[in-house]
């Protein structure tokens, strides 16, 4: 038969494949039976095959955890982790690593396994996040520490350092005959880790008893030790108590309580200033321009008239503070009516007795004031141009000077005598003073733009026929008119009236008059 | 990777130190500073495809205050005695120093090395003294830790040395 090799039997792309399928079965089942029968055997053979792949199993889901752990960690609130979060940001640490840290009671983060005669390192194991760093050195190191203190103090050879403290660091050392078993601790260790290590030691004399005593310098028969010191890498954390989590429910409620109180407060602040824009915008006199909010300061800018109200009020009694206010107002002449008319009060001078309105351009002057004052706001006309009126109406403002005069006139009565058209000597009197109030009452209705006009209306009693009635209410009046006009005034103002003629009941004696009437055109 | 610890033996300012320095650092320095108990190095020598550990402990040189801890050298595969080729009673403590090596430790292998060959002015140690050595067993090599002369060659010898025991 040919020569053939072993690459030639398991080779699929030979003939002999059929061979090696052959004997799969046979293989198979001859390994269920070896594992039935002494599976210890397969332990131990698959053992330093499976452990590292176990173990970068376990350091990847740490890491994950610890990535997650993170996430969950940065989403909580508490003043502690805030200050954790620097430390992390200071230290280029992660958040995780630093709560790990913080929170940690203790962790055996490394394990030394050394040949106590000649110091050489057995084996060691670490962290999943811990890079150890010339452990050989260490243990040398551990050795000759041990030999010098030992040496200094007269300490029995035997005896051997148990703890050592480097900062946050403790040495647990735990000699066995040939070999000693050193644990580097952070945090404060229970009694419980020393028992481990000593259980430990002690397994490991047991199991390697033959590779300890023939050990000369090749650590390789301890490769096999590395499980049982991966069991002494104990670990403990603090958890968070339901105080520090109540605590941190009642911080959290509090700082939510405090941002609502914050946004409520500015929403009703807000609120207030909108309200105090809107007052603002409806004062007669203010036109804002601008407004808002600066450096956290409310301003407003815009244009105010100096008669307009003070914005500064209006803005308190919307509740805000002037004095939190920036305010810039340029001056300027509101044409608003109730400005125009205060304006024009102003200017005016008005009594309280006349009314001052506006009616688009027009100032309307109504009810009464002295003639003084009428003829003064007839010259106003200039001045309140500027405020934007064109024309002062006071036809419906009563001039009591005027009417003073007019009373007097129009209760003048010229009595005649029983079919007469000449007065008695005596009524001279009452148609001077009449007169001479007629002159007064045309010169003050002319100054103040009115046209005056003059009725000297004559009366009958009903004694005598109608015709006669008529000539004598003609010749009273022309006759009154002539007094009239001899005593100053022009014809022109004049006008010659018959009155109603007197009924019987009458007083004969008043029915035999002559009365003057005055009128004035509605003027400007 | 197998491991061997080998110490530096011999009386104060021989160079154990620089010798070591030169070796696993390949720096020397001309400054001098004693040895307080031990320093420890680690190096790794390659021997015939394999890979040999070293720990090198180099210990505090012996005078009238410090005498040499036999402690130290428990464990040890082997050693180095240096001798300062520029005074010679050093070789003579050297003698000494290897005597009491030998009580402690046994019949474990040893190399001398005679330092400061580059000090060829100032050397001291006549060669038939050595020479007697040499016909005693002694393996002696002539070493410069400043130059690096031999310094290798020592260190590798007692490797091989150690590493056939």
């Amino acid at each position: 038969m040919p020569e053939r090799t072993d690459e030639d039997l398991i080779s699929p792309s030979t003939p002999d494949a059929d061979l090696a399928a052959a004997l799969g079965p046979t293989v198979v089942a001859a390994l269920r039976r070896s594992v039935r029968s002494d599976a210890q055997l397969w332990v131990e053979t698959l053992f330093p095959i499976l452990l590292p792949a176990i173990r970068m199993a376990v350091a990847s889901a740490l890491r994950e955890m610890l990535a997650t752990l993170n996430q969950i960690l940065d989403q909580s609130l508490s003043v502690k982790r805030w200050q954790w979060r620097f430390e992390a940001w200071r230290t280029r640490k992660t958040f995780g690593e630093i709560v790990l840290l913080r929170t940690l009671v203790f962790r055996v983060e490394q394990l030394l396994l050394l040949d106590r005669h000649t110091g050489l390192l057995l084996a060691s194991v670490a962290g999943a996040d811990i890079t150890p760093k010339n452990t050989d050195l260490v243990s040398a190191m551990l050795t000759a520490l041990q030999d010098f203190v030992g040496h200094s103090f007269g300490v029995d050879s035997g005896a051997a350092i148990r703890e050592l403290y480097v900062g946050e660091f403790c040495l647990l050392v735990e000699p066995g005959p040939r070999a000693a078993l050193a644990a580097a601790v952070r945090g404060n260790a229970p009694a419980e880790v020393r028992e481990t290590l000593r259980a430990a030691v002690d397994l490991i004399h047991q199991e390697f008893g033959a590779e300890l005593r023939d050990f000369k310098g090749d650590a390789k028969p301890f490769e096999r030790s590395r499980p049982i010191l991966e069991g002494c890498l104990q670990a403990q954390y603090h958890r968070p108590d339901k105080a520090s989590k109540t605590k941190l429910w009642v911080v959290a409620a509090a700082l939510l309580v405090a941002v609502a109180v914050w946004a409520g407060l500015r929403l009703v602040r807000a609120w207030h200033w909108d309200r105090a824009l809107a007052a603002l915008g409806n004062t007669p006199g203010i036109a804002i321009t601008r407004s808002g909010r600066s450096n956290g300061r409310y301003f407003l800018e815009g244009l105010r008239d100096p008669l307009a109200a003070s914005a500064e009020s209006r803005l308190s009694n919307e509740g805000i503070d002037p004095r939190q206010v920036s305010i810039r107002f340029r001056p300027f002449l509101s044409l608003d009516p109730e400005l125009v008319v205060k304006r024009a009060k102003t200017v005016l001078a008005a009594p309280d007795s006349v009314s001052v309105t506006v009616d688009g351009d027009i100032l309307r002057l109504r009810g009464a004031a002295p003639h003084v004052w009428v003829l003064r706001a007839r010259s106003a006309d200039h001045e309140m141009a500027l405020a934007g009126v064109r024309q002062i109406q006071m036809t419906d403002l009563i001039d009591t000077d005027l009417e003073a005069l007019r009373s007097v006139i129009e209760s003048a009565q010229i009595l005649f005598p029983t079919n007469s058209s000449t007065a008695v000597p005596e009524q001279a009197r009452v148609v001077a003073l009449a007169a001479g109030r007629a002159r007064e009452w045309i010169d003050a209705a002319q100054t103040i733009g009115r046209t005056p006009s003059l009725y000297v209306t004559a009366y009958t009693d009903p004694t005598g026929s109608e015709a006669r009635n008529v000539n004598l209410r003609h010749e009273r009046a022309a006759y009154v008119a002539n007094l009239l006009a001899g005593r100053g005034i022009d014809r022109k103002y004049l006008s010659l009236r018959e009155g109603k003629p007197a009924d019987l009941t009458a007083d004969a004696v008043h029915s035999r008059r002559v009365t003057i009437l005055t009128h004035l055109d509605q003027g400007r | 990777m197998t491991q061997k610890k080998i110490c530096l033996l011999g009386t104060f300012a021989v160079g154990k130190s620089s010798l070591a320095q030169r070796f696993v650092e390949s720096i020397f320095s001309d400054r001098y500073r004693t040895t307080v108990g031990v320093r420890i190095h680690r190096k790794a020598v390659a021997l015939n495809g394999d890979t040999l550990n070293l720990i090198i402990w180099d210990l505090a040189g012996e005078d009238e205050f410090v005498v040499l801890r036999t402690e130290y050298l428990r464990g040890s595969a082997g050693y180095l005695l240096v001798a300062d080729g520029t005074r010679r009673d050093t070789l003579d403590k050297t003698i000494d120093l290897h005597r009491r090596a030998r009580t402690a430790l046994g019949d474990v292998p040893f190399i001398l090395a005679v330092n400061k060959t580059d000090r060829a002015d100032d050397w001291a140690i006549d060669e038939s003294a050595l020479e007697e050595l040499s016909q005693q067993g002694w393996s002696i090599i002539r070493t410069s830790a400043k130059s690096g002369q031999g310094v290798d060659e020592a260190f590798t010898r007692i490797a091989r040395k150690v590493s056939l025991g």
